[in-house]
């Protein structure tokens, strides 16, 4: 067949391929169809495109396509700009550690024990990952290190009632609830570094509570590998 | 230049990620989960995920937009868990439905997908292709209404399909889904 006749059916593959040809047009275009591998080819790739069209619903983005809020890209920057600061702290804590335990070695060998399995399981990890359920409009992510002091805790937070006080907990294995600090909220993303003091291998859950002491945020860890 | 690891490991270079997939990784974030907060939420999420596990990303193997898309994905799968583990409070922070489950993901996908190459079409396309797909009016009736042979309908929407598959395809839509 010439290409002449492969144009004269184009218009009749897209209703081919849509299900809903001119029984005649149809007959004619598939008589082609078995000469020509071009167009058996396309009428394949509409026949599939058209298959996915019953997902989507025309009327949803009637209003042109959503553009995010003009302050997302800096909020994404700012956010990683920070977990790399925090990702090197816990570097340089763990540096640190690591010269101390040497150091201790030589006096007390229990002490270098103890720290030796502080620094142990954290190596290059890029931390301990947790996405909160969004509980009353707030919303949260952490990322927990080994820190020198204990647990490094980077949360990322937004949604919360502007100015009020907020605590950071977390729970160890017996059950005792550690703070991490305090601080204040705000609705805007916000980004804190604080510090609990116990080991990550030894944390089970992390929680915020605000000043009346109500649970705003709370994730289970998942248990030490 | 469309790798992830040393292009997100400075502010400049997340910028340009940003601008060349933030807003597309937002409105699937946003179709999927139904809350502007929450889809913020998921896009940077997103970013911190793909820096944290940059050193995986193998410019080999897909496109950097790929493999956003992977995250985003996932993103969006743990925020629904998340917020469906607690659905009297997330009710009460005026959030509402759609929540996505695992399965639903991938239908949520190709919808976004479809929705968001329907708007890249011309007007002209768009138009033919809703008449008679979504609407299921033949060929004539909207040939009358828009002054035009039947045949040109019939040829737009032709093109509309053509169009839609390239852009389909732009935003990393498969046949074998």
């Amino acid at each position: 067949m010439t290409s002449e006749a492969c144009r004269e059916l184009r218009a009749t593959l897209g209703a081919v391929a849509l299900g809903g040809a001119d029984p005649a047009e149809e007959l004619a275009l598939r008589a082609h169809l078995d000469g020509c591998a071009d167009c058996r080819a396309e009428l394949r790739e509409l026949t599939s495109v058209a298959a996915a069209l019953p997902f989507a619903d025309p009327a949803r983005d009637a209003g042109g396509l959503a553009k995010p809020p003009p302050t997302l890209a800096k909020h994404v920057v700012d956010r990683l700009s920070y977990e790399r600061t925090a990702q090197r702290a816990a570097r340089r804590a763990r540096t640190r550690l690591r010269v101390a335990a040497v150091a201790a070695s030589a006096v007390a060998i229990a002490a270098a024990v103890i720290a030796f399995v502080l620094v142990a399981p954290s190596g290059s990890s890029p931390g301990t990952r947790i996405v909160f359920a969004s509980q009353s409009g707030a919303s949260a992510a952490a990322t927990l290190r080994e820190g020198a002091a204990g647990t490094q805790v980077a949360f990322h937070v937004s949604g919360l009632h502007e100015g009020d006080y907020y605590w950071l907990w977390l729970t160890s294995a017996d059950g005792d609830r550690i703070a991490a600090g305090t601080f204040r909220g705000t609705a805007a993303p916000a980004n804190l570094v604080m510090t609990a003091a116990i080991p990550l291998a030894d944390a089970r859950r992390i929680w915020v509570t605000d000043g009346k002491d109500q649970v705003v945020l709370d994730e289970r860890l998942p248990a030490a590998a | 230049m469309d790798t992830a690891r040393p292009v997100l490991a400075n502010d400049d270079g997340v910028r340009t990620v940003y601008a060349a997939h933030g807003p597309e990784l937002y409105r699937f974030a946003l179709r999927s989960l139904g809350d502007r907060g929450l889809a913020e939420e998921a896009v940077q999420e997103t970013f911190v995920r793909a820096w944290q596990a940059a050193n995986r990303f193998d410019d080999a193997l897909g496109s950097l937009r790929t493999w956003l898309f992977a995250i985003v994905r996932n993103v969006v799968i743990d925020l629904s868990r998340a917020r469906a583990v607690r659905p009297a409070l997330a009710s009460e922070s005026g959030m509402n439905e759609p929540i996505v489950i695992d399965d639903d993901i991938e239908h949520v996908l190709i919808a976004w997908q479809v929705e968001e190459a329907l708007q890249k079409l011309s007007a002209e396309h768009r138009d033919a292709l809703v008449e008679v797909h979504y609407r299921a009016r033949p060929y004539h009736e909207v040939a009358r209404e828009l002054g035009v042979p039947i045949g040109t309908v019939k040829s737009r929407v032709y093109y509309a399909l053509k169009a839609m598959r390239l852009a389909l395809e732009e935003l990393g839509w498969s046949d074998d889904v």
